[in-house]
């Protein structure tokens, strides 16, 4: 009896996990650098070939970011470099092969693929004439150059085979070293800002730039072979898909990446061109290109930001009135709800965007807890600052009129709070539409995509595309609530009289 | 009817060094004036408060009617009191209208009993009809007294608290409120606690003054007793610093 209950069970349950396989939709992620980009875009069209549906979060903010992203399950793959795995991810256990790293992943669910073909490792590079005419061909030749400044990406500042351990290893004397984007340390180095950089070996710039690269003498630098990291359910959930971009080991050499790289960096074709452009000539997999036009784009980028912005400033209107009233009527508690809030606002963005990932996962959720939290200071302290603002003789009078509590905060104290309450749910609304432009790096779309894509590929016109809206918005945001005061902040506050 | 409205039974209230109340025992009977007088900081209007719940004493108890007056019972308590200061105490966010009727709506009194009693004490303390919906900033402080004072009789409470009613008011229109508000008291025949500085206001108003210092009763009494038998030589003082016209004109010639 119970056997047959359990074999029934066991076929629903095949069932059911053979329809969720069917429905099953792929999601990629990619790194906020091209090369990244367009190898996720290749894993995209490859899924699209097996039929799958495919999600691709594109230039999603950080190693950090992808890899807790992985762990959540809330993207199945994305291209990771065995460098970056050995000498950051697993940074603590010093893996020196592949095949300790496989064995590494393997224990977290997760798989990788051979090297897709190229080793992209971190070099030092130098605008050619000035290298030339300070006669530095390898690294340890900057050490005769002590007052040369260096500006490194903010990744490569902090990794431990990054700037510290170079410094030592090739005993670099130089102290005029700053932490910058990687794609405006190009333009820092043509503007002659800084003397040298790091930079990816495939990367187009190189070759645009008329960049150097000097020699690792010391063989500094480790393998940065190209690989694709996905979870390790996958070979059951959707072999097609594993198959499929297991067709790319091995296959991707290094002028070919860089030409990839070109094409998008220099040529301005999209990623997902370039990519599909490199399936066609080398598997013969034709790929659907689906171009959005600007507008598509920037209606799409409203309504992501919009989004985000409403939701958790909605939210934060819901928990931080009454924190706010709270903390005015119980000084003990107020103290404490200040606080808190305060040191909340003290959290650097990126770092609390990070955090939310384990919690929420990637994309839209993750975003607008964030902003939902930043939201709350402003508003709370308003509400605390507006209500404990009330002349004492006005606060009396209404008890002394015998209304109940709740009848004084409903008809006296929040009335006449509320210009001040206005002032500070505009203060969010405000900070909130800015700071909604950084839920791009986590996947959350908005007017932050176009400006992450434009820093990335150089593209001024790109980077305003995203930053006038917002400014325009935050403006907007800002006028609708001055707007709203007229209604909302009752007349008799309003009149000036003399 | 009972004789002892209000209560008081070693009610003592210190705010940080200050002894604002040091253990006061006061019995306030129904009907009359009695007023609170003194210099600034003697605890009058910290004694007004208190006996209203506005304020919870450190030590001691306050009973009106027999009901002990607590923080918790002050919501229905002080529907009993009618209450003015020397700004009015108006909200600032209402017309006079509004803040007049505000109790009696939040109590859901039938609209046409509420416009009644407001024509009746708009006729009563002389406010101009138009002003009522004008908001407390488009008042005149005479006309914004003359509203705290609608306010506080709207629910026909049995005493009214009056903490300086009259103190941030030019000269003529004090005269001309003071005479009226006697006149309006006298009609009411309400139980009436005041607090003022002045001792012509106090003997103009009161039938039964107490002189307080330094949160103490010092002397209590009608007008007469304490300029005609003062206990200790500063209710003199304190009587005697009120510098009359006729004192001036001497001086002069």
């Amino acid at each position: 009896m119970t056997s047959i209950y359990l074999k029934m069970a066991s076929v629903l349950v095949t069932f059911v996990v053979a329809t969720a396989v069917t429905a099953q939709e792929v999601r990629v992620g990619s790194k906020a650098f091209t090369e990244s980009v367009i190898l996720g875009e290749m894993i995209a069209h490859l899924a699209r070939d097996q039929g799958v549906s495919v999600e691709h979060h594109r230039q999603l903010g950080g190693t950090r970011v992808l890899w807790d992203a992985l762990l959540a399950g809330e993207i199945d793959v994305y291209p990771e470099y065995t460098g970056t795995l050995s000498k950051e991810i697993f940074s603590h256990k010093s893996l020196s092969s592949e095949m300790q790293i496989r064995e590494e992943l393997r224990g977290m669910g997760l798989e990788m693929t051979r090297s897709i073909g190229f080793n992209n490792t971190y070099a030092i590079g130098m605008l050619e004439d000035r290298a030339s005419s300070l006669g530095v061909v390898k690294i340890s030749d900057l050490r005769g150059f002590s007052e040369l400044s260096f500006g490194f990406g903010n990744e490569f500042m902090e990794r431990s085979d990054g700037w510290p351990s170079l410094r030592e290893h090739y005993q670099l004397p130089q102290t005029d070293v700053v932490g910058l984007d990687h794609d405006l340390a190009y333009r820092g180095l043509k503007a002659g800002d800084i003397d040298a950089m790091d930079v990816y070996t495939t990367d187009a710039a190189i070759t645009f730039y008329g960049l150097r690269i000097l020699e690792d003498d010391r063989d500094y630098f480790p393998v940065y072979n190209a690989v694709l990291v996905y979870r390790a359910d996958w070979s059951v959930t959707a072999p097609g898909v594993v198959m499929a971009i297991k067709k790319l080991e091995g296959n991707i050499p290094e002028q070919e990446m860089v030409r990839m790289n070109s094409r998008v960096k220099l040529e301005g074709a999209s990623e997902s061109e370039s990519a599909a452009e490199f399936l066609f000539k080398n598997f013969g997999i034709s790929s659907n290109q689906q171009q959005r036009s600007w507008w598509e784009n920037f209606f799409k980028n409203t309504y992501e930001h919009l989004k985000l912005v409403a939701i958790s400033l909605s939210a934060a209107l819901f928990v931080a009135l009454p924190l706010g009233i709270i903390s005015a009527r119980r000084r003990n508690i107020g103290q404490v709800i200040l606080s808190v809030v305060g040191i909340i606002q003290t959290i650097p963005s990126l770092a609390l965007f990070v955090f939310m990932i384990p919690l929420v996962g990637i994309g839209g959720p993750p975003a607008m807890l964030a902003l939902f939290l930043y939201s709350l200071l402003p508003i709370v302290r308003n509400t605390h600052a507006g209500l404990t603002g009330i002349p004492t003789d006005i606060v009396e009078a209404g008890r002394a009129i015998g209304l109940s509590s709740s009848a004084r905060l409903r008809l006296i104290e929040i009335p006449m709070a509320s210009g001040t309450i206005l002032a500070g749910i505009k203060t969010a609304a405000v900070i909130n539409v800015g700071t909604a432009t950084l839920g791009a790096l986590i996947g959350a779309g908005g007017y932050g995509q176009p400006i992450l894509t434009g820093i990335r590929l150089d593209n001024i016109g790109l980077i305003l595309s995203g930053a006038i809206p917002a400014a325009a918005l935050a403006l907007l945001v800002q006028g609708v609530f001055e707007l709203a005061e007229r209604f909302i902040v009752p007349k008799g506050l309003r009149i000036k009289t003399g | 009817m009972l004789t002892n409205m209000i209560t008081l039974n070693h009610v003592s209230k210190t705010y940080g060094t200050l002894k604002a109340l040091n253990d006061i025992n006061l019995v306030v009977s129904t009907g009359g004036t009695t007023v609170f007088i003194g210099p600034s900081g003697c605890g009058k209007s910290t004694l007004l408060r208190v006996t209203m719940g506005l304020v919870p004493p450190d030590r001691g108890s306050v009973f009106y009617k027999g009901q002990l007056v607590s923080k918790d019972s002050t919501e229905e308590l002080c529907r009993n009191f009618g209450y003015v200061t020397q700004g009015g105490g108006l909200f600032p966010h209402l017309t006079a209208r509004d803040n007049i009727t505000l109790m009696s709506r939040f109590l859901r009194r039938r609209e046409s009993l509420i416009s009644e009693r407001l024509e009746e004490l708009v006729e009563l303390t002389r406010l101009p009809r138009n002003v009522l919906d004008n908001y407390p900033v488009q008042l005149s402080g005479g006309q914004r007294q003359r509203v705290a004072i609608i306010r506080s009789l709207m629910l026909d409470p049995e005493v009214l608290m009056l903490d300086e009613p009259f103190g941030s008011l030019d000269p003529i229109v004090r005269h001309q409120l003071q005479t009226e508000l006697r006149e309006i008291f006298r009609q009411l025949s309400k139980t009436v606690l005041m607090v003022t500085h002045d001792i012509g206001e106090a003997g103009y108003f009161g039938d039964d003054i107490i002189l307080l210092r330094e949160g103490s009763i010092i002397q209590r009494g009608t007008i007469e007793d304490l300029v005609g038998n003062p206990t200790e030589p500063f209710v003199d003082k304190f009587v005697s610093a009120q510098r009359t016209l006729v004192d001036v004109l001497e001086r002069k010639t």
